[in-house]
């Protein structure tokens, strides 16, 4: 390059400075002019740089988000009285007028569906998981169970929303946007939210998912999640165009370099030297993600690990070990969303479908990580955006039934990342449909994700339309009881 | 890291950064007194206001400095808040500074802290004499005089007075006037969107005169492409999109509405008016159909059909959007903020937005969003040929219509003979009134007889009850009456005793011990109805069938009115005189407390009226799925399978072993979803009963295909894919007195399935209903009973039914018509305005009943006159009142924007407390002023400011613009700016002549990489969802970028790299990011490569034989001017590799040409086309070509 635009290239990551007002985040800013923080991946350490506000215990976080709403009732939270009471109606004074979705709240009765599912005691905290999850439940002394969690949303676009952004309506940046602001990316070659997605095989006509869930809402478009596709290329317009290799793609990129320079030289703006920038790393995603994305490279025991799903591309299983290699490649926030989980009807076939999905290579990623030394600094969450109710929609029977949709407690469980493993956290009532002891709201758990990767979910705030806008709204308890 | 010592410090670093940077630029350095509202207040309001502003829920220790009161105050223990002049004697100061950590200001644990060069500020201002303002953009404008500057030969008009005069205090000189072919290329860019082609840069170049500008400003004002360019902005702003935004994202049509937004600019709309259509063209006297689709800006808004949503909830959002998106287009107001409580920073109280509010609470809209196209209201935009069309049919159908259903001699007189059977029939009842003995009840309920023999029930109203009356039978009977009465006592004045009104009577029950003291229960054979509220589960006959579960249900919770049915006894068992009667009235369905309210018996000797009952169905029973991936879609409705041929409930079917089963949850007139998404085949069974021949016709839809037969004979078979609806399908047949069995098939091809299905026409009209009608002497029937009476009983003739069917094609023709009709949302107030209240916490279930809130403006920014009417047009005249302080100073600071890629007040969506202070304020109400005073001229407003030196300037950054003025807040130079997403692919379109410039009409699917959508979406197939994305051909591909269909849940690709807004709510501008993604979009995407193949054929062909020449002629069309030599030389050398490239490698030249639904021009050789798309592409690729200079 020539000395004098990498003399300017400095000046540049001064301009860059510069521009924080409109919203570069003070890490992300920092790693923009720290030479060592653009250096290949595993060089650094870019959380030993003191970029956060707290001491962080995690450098990443891998999020399954499990979208539709899985039922607590046939996975995590047992409830053996329910046995006796199969068809009776759900008392009023459990119920307490409780708004109900417009599907049922034409039903005439609120049968009790009783989980056909078997519970056993797992691990040495003896923790109480179905049938339907015998992997996740060979991880139990590695996960915090959270059967408290509860939402203020009832319905899946909201309650998704509001998950994902803080924020009930459209328009917020997403979690993993607050976390590319906060910190940045750790490698030069990959951005730092990244989000794949699923399709259940239990119910593949299922709750859409929205670009606004990775979106990053009034935060600068670089922070918003980069779709890894199932399909297609991996990344949006990565391929060169047929007919074009690499060495003429080089020598293209090289004439674009030049006379890119030659218009720096003309009118001295440094968001020219930027494009240039751009450029080479858009060259280099070319290499680093189709290398990522390939996984052939993986011994015949990884996917017998993640179970015979994992080398077909675009499912959930292959997904969790693609958010292996991401996490291994510095990749800060991991978004999956796996779809199918609104059992309305036919509940006990459709969860099976799911289940099968998703327990096997949920937990061996934990394991995986475990096994590579990654999983104390990675933050693992399995969960969806609400619970379903004990109370049958449609008709029940005695092998089948269906769940209306159910904020008020359902779970969630948590792993790695300076979170307590064989923890069962919270209390819910008989019927599962309040909560007893320890409530978990979402922006408790949004607070707490924040601070296990060393940001104060209180002072990551970014101005817009004249407010201090923060993940948590103004509300948010870090869940310390949960924290090793 | 050295720069740092502590994590903590890090992100007050970065803030302080910003706040120095905005205040390098302040009077600081001119030596100027301290100005409260530039360099004080935003410190204050951001730091100080969240406790001490406007808000007095939180305020603490009742101080507040959003007034200038509050700093005139003293502390509660005497001091002086502020001290002019002395700041060591304002407690304001002394706590801002104190080491007293308990005291200082803010808070320790305040994330908002002062910066040393705040509290500096602050100590300045109060030496100075801590002069107070209130906050300038809420103080009506008025029109300063020139600045004065020393070089008024610079000066184009009155800009560049107010641009020189700061420039010459920073000691900065303007840019030299930017090069004609950069100035060009900027304006054409600027003010329509496209680059200029090479004749119009020629012709620019050979204009030496001094107009040659002011011409091609003039040119390019009147091209109706400036429309398109000027409306892409506005549609963000009005969040313009093609869909419903939340789950499904479903399809609307709002494109009258975008249409017409470019027509407006270009037919140069005042402002005034701009905004007074928009709010409120409906409500203008006499308003034109152009007046109510400009509505459609407050329908724009995002719409919720999401199954199980609470309509409620989404009601208020949909208003409490249209305040936010109206006061931020035209306010620069984030008045949402005092939805919930009074506005922290701005003087909006949480009232006032409820008043503002109420001006949009007036539409006849639901909270639960249509998903199946355009939400009410809408009105139909059709076009000439629509009208005529229309018209047309009409005509054939009324002429049709009238042979058909007018008089008809042999139909009328047999219809005469029918009348007087029926009223010879029901006159033989002869009604007496019973007496009741006794009543009784359970379960804590009271029955009292009242002075007419009515009953009368209150008390406790259980989920299940029977009522039981007992008389003795005065007479014989045969026949009863029930008859249910309205009364002001109960629920909604009944008769039910449910909260709606609504009664399910499951039985009706009649015992008789007669006088030799033998006990039995008499059978009840017909039952008659005056309204049946379906004809399945809740036909009166159904009150007689022995099943709990069934019963008659009165449809009283929609149709408040007294009611009657007829119950016979079997002829063969009549009430003798004497009898002990007990009749037992049994609520005993799964719809709980359906009870009688209030109710009388009557009894006749005969009952012969089983001829004159209503048909009725049985519930259905189903068999599905059967899945079969083999058969291909549209066979698999005409494929034979097994459960056509018999009916056994024991036999199993498909591999999923599915057999018979009854439903009794469909409800006729109602979709029903199958739960099932397999490819595959449904079949539904029912009998329908008849007591008289008559004409029925079935109304039906499906999901997908569907065949229907009636007795084994097949009535209809449509091979079809979509979303099931009501009335896709008619079928009308003439059926004999008897049982008859229905059979349907519905065919699934994969995704969600389902059907509809009701019966339809008059065959299922009472003619109880009809007794008054029958009464009346036939001269005296008004025309619509006349037309009733005469469908009723047509309906029975098996001749009419034939001729009837004639109509239907005709129907349908009309149906297609009106449905190719666009519609557009628009807004409408209800005739009776709905309530608003203040909603606690802003949540739509916590209304303040206390004080019912009518329309009303924000104090703070001036009344409304007292002329206006107190609606949205008062609201959009108060808004464009030459008093008003915000409205014209937001939109010459939005079109300031287009042009130099900030705003004089840089956060264009806020002008509030804690927006950015303006970087010229004089300027700026310059030109609000002029603006007004033009009339609101928005053409000229564009010409203004393009005149201006100004904007003519280079955009060469120097190294003393670095130092001084990196943002180029003070203008000394062009700004560089990127083009908008939909430019850059509108340029490639233009620059390779691909481009389709048509103006306006549906939104067009241009490339889009595969299955972006169905990764994401549901799998269903209706023809409003937006689940596959099916690309156009043909010319649609390459329509300007305005047009790209927008789905609001998954953007348009291109446009949301290049950071268009989302569209989601209201945007006032997006920020250009600098991208690695940008960078693919551009080498990669099919859109830019055809662009680049059609540009390099553009080349060969035009450009002449050499190939300097040609690369001269490639650039001067993507960037407008004539590269110099050492350009030259990079591309010449480029193209000399990518040909010998191309030349080893002919296939891959040939793959590489053929991107795109376009053919390569073949006359050329395919490694030379290569090589130069390959230049082209490189061309396409520059930073210049993306930036607008």
């Amino acid at each position: 390059m020539d000395p004098r635009l990498e003399e300017k290239l400095h000046i540049n990551r001064r301009h860059f400075f510069g521009k924080c007002a409109i919203g570069i985040g003070g890490a992300a800013l920092a790693s923009m002019i720290n030479p060592g923080a653009s250096a290949a991946p595993g060089d650094i350490d870019p959380l030993a740089a003191g970029l956060t506000h707290i001491a962080p215990k995690a450098k990443r976080v891998i999020y399954l988000f499990q979208s539709g709403a899985p039922s607590q009732l046939d996975i995590f939270d047992p409830k053996p009285k329910m046995k006796g009471m199969f068809d009776k109606d759900l008392p009023d004074s459990i119920r307490m007028g409780q708004r109900l979705t417009g599907m049922t709240s034409g039903q005439a009765r609120f049968p009790i569906a009783p989980s056909i599912f078997k519970f056993k005691k797992h691990g040495e905290s003896g923790m109480e998981i179905s049938e339907l999850m015998p992997h996740i439940a060979s991880m139990s002394d590695d996960i915090c169970l959270i059967r408290t969690m509860h939402t203020e949303a009832i319905n899946h676009d909201p309650a998704m929303t509001f998950f994902q952004t803080g924020f009930q309506l459209a328009g917020r940046p997403s979690m993993g946007s607050w976390v590319s602001y906060g910190l940045g990316s750790a490698n030069r070659d990959l951005p730092a939210f990244v989000a794949l997605s699923s399709r259940g095989t239990g119910r593949p006509s299922c709750q859409p998912l929205y670009d606004r869930l990775w979106g990053s809402g009034f935060l600068p478009s670089v922070h918003q999640g980069v779709k890894f596709r199932g399909d297609g290329d991996p990344v949006l317009y990565l391929s060169d165009p047929p007919g074009v290799d690499k060495t003429i793609r080089r020598r293209m990129l090289d004439d674009i370099a030049k006379l890119n320079e030659k218009s720096y030289a003309e009118y001295q703006d440094p968001e020219i030297v930027t494009r240039i920038e751009q450029y080479e790393l858009a060259y280099r995603m070319q290499t680093s993600v189709p290398e990522l994305s390939d996984l052939s490279d993986e011994p015949e025991s990884t996917f017998e690990m993640y179970g015979p799903n994992s080398k077909t591309r675009g499912t959930y299983a292959a997904n969790c070990l693609l958010a292996r290699r991401l996490a291994e490649r510095g990749v800060r926030f991991i978004q999956l969303y796996h779809m199918g989980w609104d059992q309305h009807g036919g509940l006990p076939k459709q969860i099976k479908g799911q289940c099968m999905d998703t327990d096997q290579p949920s937990a061996a990623l934990i394991a995986d990580l475990k096994q590579r030394g990654m999983l104390d600094e990675t933050l693992v969450i399995w969960g969806g955006e609400f619970g379903r109710t004990i109370y049958s929609q449609g008709n029940l029977t005695e092998t089948d039934y269906g769940r209306d949709h159910h904020p008020k407690n359902f779970c969630i469980f948590m792993a790695g990342g300076g979170v307590k493993g064989g923890m069962t956290y919270g209390e819910t009532d008989d019927f599962s449909y309040n909560i007893v002891k320890d409530p978990v709201h979402v922006h408790d758990l949004q607070a707490t994700i924040m601070h296990q990767i060393g940001l104060d979910h209180e002072r990551l705030t970014y101005k817009y339309q004249g407010r201090h806008f923060r993940l948590t709204d103004v509300h948010g308890n870090v869940m310390n009881q949960l924290l090793t | 890291m050295k720069i740092f010592n502590t994590p903590r410090t890090l992100l007050f670093v970065a803030i302080g950064l910003c706040l120095s940077m905005a205040t390098s630029l302040t009077p600081a350095m001119a030596e100027e007194p301290l100005d409260y509202n530039r360099d004080i207040r935003p410190i204050i309001s951001d730091k100080c206001f969240a406790c001490h502003g406007p808000d007095d829920k939180t305020r603490k220790k009742e101080l507040r400095f959003n007034l200038e009161e509050g700093f005139l105050a003293k502390t509660s223990n005497g001091k002086a808040v502020i001290d002019p002049g002395n700041p060591g004697a304002s407690e304001f100061f002394h706590r801002i500074t104190t080491e007293d950590l308990d005291d200082r200001m803010p808070p320790a644990e305040s994330p908002l802290q002062l910066t040393d060069d705040d509290i500096a500020l602050i100590k300045r201002w109060i030496a100075e004499g801590a002069q107070w303002q209130g906050h300038w953009a809420f103080i009506p404008p008025t029109k300063p005089a020139l600045p004065k500057v020393s070089d008024s030969t610079w000066a184009n008009n009155e800009i560049d007075y107010f641009v020189l005069s700061k420039l010459e205090k920073e000691n900065l000189h303007p840019n030299k006037r930017a090069p004609k072919n950069t100035l060009i290329r900027r304006l054409s860019l600027d003010l329509t969107g496209l680059p200029p082609n090479p004749a119009e840069v020629d012709a620019f170049l050979a204009d030496t005169s001094d107009s040659a500008y002011e011409t091609l400003v003039d040119r390019l004002l009147a091209s109706p492409h400036y429309g398109e360019r000027m409306a892409f902005p506005w549609l963000d702003a009005a969040r313009y999109s093609d869909t419903n935004g939340y789950q499904r994202d479903t399809k609307r049509t709002m494109y009258p509405w975008r249409d017409w937004v470019i027509n407006a600019f270009n037919s140069n709309m005042p402002y005034d008016q701009f905004t007074i259509e928009q709010l409120a063209g409906d409500l203008l006297p006499g308003s034109t159909l152009s007046q109510k689709i400009a509505t459609g800006f407050n329908r724009n808004h995002r719409i919720n059909g999401e199954g199980g949503i609470i309509p409620e909830e989404y009601a208020v959002e949909y208003v409490v959007d249209r305040v936010s998106t109206t006061s931020t287009t035209f306010m620069g107001l984030t008045m949402a903020c005092a939805r919930c409580h009074t506005h922290k920073f701005d003087p909006i109280t949480q009232k006032e937005f409820f008043q503002f509010y109420s001006f949009f609470n007036n539409v006849p809209e639901n909270g639960k969003g249509n998903e199946r196209g355009n939400d009410k209201p809408f009105i139909q935009v059709p076009s000439p040929e629509d009208d005529k069309a229309k018209a047309a049919l009409q005509t054939k159908i009324d002429t049709l219509k009238l042979s058909i259903l007018g008089p008809d001699e042999r139909l009328d007189t047999l219809q005469l003979a029918w009348e007087e059977e029926i009223r010879n029939t029901f006159a033989t009842l002869k009604w007496d009134i019973i007496t009741p003995a006794s009543v009784y009840a359970e379960h804590g309920t009271q029955l009292e007889i009242l002075d007419d023999n009515s009953i009368f029930a209150s008390g406790e109203n259980p989920n299940q009850q029977v009522y039981s009356v007992n008389f003795e039978a005065p007479d014989t009977i045969r026949s009863f009456k029930l008859e249910i009465l309205l009364d002001d006592r109960l629920p909604q004045r009944g008769p039910g005793r449910s909260p709606n009104g609504n009664i399910v009577l499951s039985d009706v029950e009649i015992t008789r011990t007669s006088a030799n003291g033998k006990t039995e229960e008499l059978k009840l054979t017909h039952a008659l109805a005056d309204f049946v509220q379906d004809l399945n589960r809740y036909h009166v006959k159904r009150a007689i069938d022995k099943n709990q579960k069934s019963g008659w249900a009165t449809g009283s919770h929609e149709r408040r009115e007294n009611r009657e049915a007829i119950f016979v006894l079997d002829e063969s068992t009549p009430i003798k005189p004497g009898d002990q009667i007990t009749v037992q009235l049994k609520h005993l369905s799964d719809i709980t407390q359906h009870t009688l309210g209030r109710f009388r018996l009557s009894h006749a000797s005969s009952g012969d009226i089983a001829k004159w009952s209503t048909p009725d169905l049985d519930e259905w029973h189903y068999l599905g799925p059967i899945p079969d991936e083999k058969t291909s879609n549209n066979k698999l409705i005409s494929k034979v399978y097994a459960p056509e041929t018999e009916f056994d409930t024991t036999k199993k079917y498909g591999i999923d072993q599915v057999s018979w089963t009854k439903r009794g949850d469909w409800k006729d007139g109602s979709l029903a979803q199958f739960k099932s998404n397999v490819k595959g085949i449904h079949y539904l069974r029912r009998t329908i009963n008849l007591d008289i021949p008559s004409t029925v016709s079935f109304s039906l839809g499906s999901n997908d295909s569907i065949k229907f037969w009636i007795d084994g004979e097949a009535l209809l078979e449509k091979d079809v894919g979509r979303g099931a609806q009501k009335d896709q399908e008619k079928v009308t047949v003439f059926l004999n007195k008897g049982k008859h069995t229905i059979l349907m098939k519905i065919a699934n091809y994969g995704a969600g399935s389902g059907f509809y299905f009701a019966l339809k026409n008059d065959a299922g009209q009472s003619i109880l209903a009809l007794m008054d009608q029958l009464e009346k002497p036939a001269d005296q029937r008004d025309e619509k009973t006349v037309q009733q009476l005469r469908n009723v009983y047509r309906a029975r003739d098996p001749q009419w039914a034939k001729q009837y069917e004639t109509i239907k094609p005709l129907e349908e023709e009309m149906d297609k018509l009106n449905k190719k009709i666009v519609t557009t949302m628009i807004m409408e107030e209800m005739d009776k305005p709905r309530e608003t209240y203040l909603l606690t916490r802003g949540e739509y279930d916590k209304p303040d009943k206390s004080e019912r809130l009518l329309p009303g403006v924000p104090s703070s920014l001036g009344a409304m006159d007292e002329t206006l009417p107190k609606n949205r047009l008062g609201l959009a005249k108060w808004l464009v009142s030459s008093e008003h302080p915000l409205t014209a100073r937001v939109r010459v600071n939005h079109y300031w924007q287009q042009y130099f890629g900030k705003g004089l007040v840089q956060t264009s969506e806020d002008f509030g407390t804690q927006g950015m202070p303006p970087t010229h304020p004089r300027l700026l109400d310059w030109l609000a002023v002029h603006f007004v005073e033009s009339d609101w001229d928005v053409k000229a407003m564009q010409k203004l400011i393009v005149m201006s030196a100004t904007y003519q300037q280079s955009s060469i950054i120097d190294d003393k613009h670095l130092e001084v003025d990196p943002e180029n807040i003070l203008l000394a130079r062009a700004p560089r700016l990127r083009l908008q997403a939909e430019m850059i692919r509108d340029q490639a379109l233009t620059v390779s002549g691909l481009l389709n410039d048509t103006i306006g009409g549906p939104s067009v699917k241009p490339y889009q990489p595969d299955k972006m959508w169905s990764a994401l979406t549901f799998q269903n197939m209706d023809e409003f969802d937006t689940n596959f994305y099916r690309q156009d051909t043909g010319d649609k591909v390459y329509r300007r970028g305005l047009y790209t269909f927008w789905k609001r849940t998954i953007l348009p690709p291109r446009m949301q790299i290049f950071d268009a807004a989302g569209r989601e709510a209201c945007s006032m501008r997006n920020d250009a990011t600098n991208t690695p993604m940008q960078a693919m979009v551009l080498l990669n995407d099919p859109t830019f490569i055809e662009a680049a193949r059609r540009l390099a054929e553009r080349m060969i062909n035009e450009g002449g034989d050499t190939s300097a020449n040609r690369i001269r002629y490639g650039y001067k069309l993507a960037l407008a001017y004539d590269p110099d030599l050492e350009r030259q030389q990079v591309l010449l050398c480029g193209l000399s590799d990518y040909q010998s490239h191309f030349n080893r490698n002919q296939e891959e030249a040939q793959q590489f040409i053929n991107v795109g639904e376009s053919t390569p021009d073949s006359t050329i050789p395919q490694s030379e086309l290569a090589a130069y798309t390959m230049l082209a592409s490189v061309m396409l690729n520059l930073d210049e070509a993306i930036t607008r200079e």
